[in-house]
């Protein structure tokens, strides 16, 4: 399980810089947990179900204003233009990418996979800690970005891994 | 002018493909976009696009479903279909192909990777 935890740290580490990177010239740096200024009111969450080879969820969340600058970023457009649609739309489509490509990273080749679509949480909703079996935090522009995974059973992923 | 239609849920996935396409010498293109597999379907039967670039996960009908459509439509069936996604590897790549899609791509899209799949495409 150790193993495990390593290798889908080091795999999530390359796979968020890449998405950042590409998406919106944003670099990224792991940081610990206690490292994030959090403040849980400003950060914005999406899910996604991976529903096969294994059942699991993965969960992203962003400061608000890093949402703020990578829409302005991406879209070329003023801060007082960005409207709601596009932050959930570029968190939904970041979490979509990330998920894609980590499940690529782990999975060997002649395995497929399937996702759900990314769905977006709402502010109230009740977290789900006690299935959380990995979780990585990053700064992005000194901002804060967490990857949650929750599974039933991880140890099933361990069987599919090409490493 | 070529006449391109995108078919992504994301509007920023299809901005981003838009812009990509742009890079790599879609410049004067005509874009069309889809939100999902019907609506591409719907604007295909209009009018037959130069190319289509769709996502696989998508509400309503998904990119496969959507592939499966135009390669059985005999007025649709020569149109190539470029493959964008996150649920890409080799064995989904084969399996694409192997159904009529012409190129696969998986997120983040970036000009480099258009430019390699598109590279027939850019040189007629």
């Amino acid at each position: 399980m150790e193993e495990l935890q390593h290798l889908l740290g080091e795999k999530l580490s390359g796979v968020v810089d890449e998405t950042f990177e590409t998406m919106a010239f944003i670099n990224t740096e792991e940081v610990d947990e206690d490292q994030l200024p959090v403040n849980e009111e400003q950060l914005r969450e999406a899910r996604l179900l991976v529903t096969s080879p294994i059942v699991m969820e993965i969960h992203l969340h962003l400061a608000e204003e890093l949402l703020h600058q990578i829409v302005e970023t991406m879209y070329t457009i003023d801060e007082e233009d960005i409207t709601d649609e596009q932050i959930v739309d570029v968190l939904a489509e970041t979490l979509n990418t990330l998920a894609g490509r980590l499940m690529t990273e782990l999975l060997p080749p002649d395995q497929a996979f399937s996702l759900s679509l990314p769905e977006i949480v709402p502010n109230d909703h009740t977290p789900l800690d006690e299935n959380i079996v990995f979780s990585a935090f990053y700064l992005a522009d000194d901002l804060p970005v967490s990857i949650k995974i929750s599974a039933a059973a991880l140890e099933e992923l361990e069987g599919l891994l090409k490493h | 002018m070529k006449r391109i239609v995108i078919a992504d849920d994301s509007g920023t996935a299809r901005m981003m493909i838009r812009r990509c396409l742009e890079i790599v010498g879609f410049s004067e293109a005509e874009f069309e976009e889809a939100k999902d597999g019907r609506e591409a379907l719907a604007l295909m039967k209009k009018n037959p696009p130069d190319l289509l670039v769709s996502d696989l996960n998508m509400p309503s009908m998904d990119g496969e479903t959507l592939l499966q459509w135009v390669k059985a439509s005999p007025k649709l069936v020569n149109v190539p279909v470029l493959v964008i996604s996150s649920v890409t590897n080799p064995a989904k790549t084969a399996e694409l192909k192997q159904k009529g899609a012409f190129a696969v791509i998986g997120k983040p899209v970036n000009p480099a990777l258009l430019n390699e799949a598109l590279a027939p495409i850019l040189s007629e």
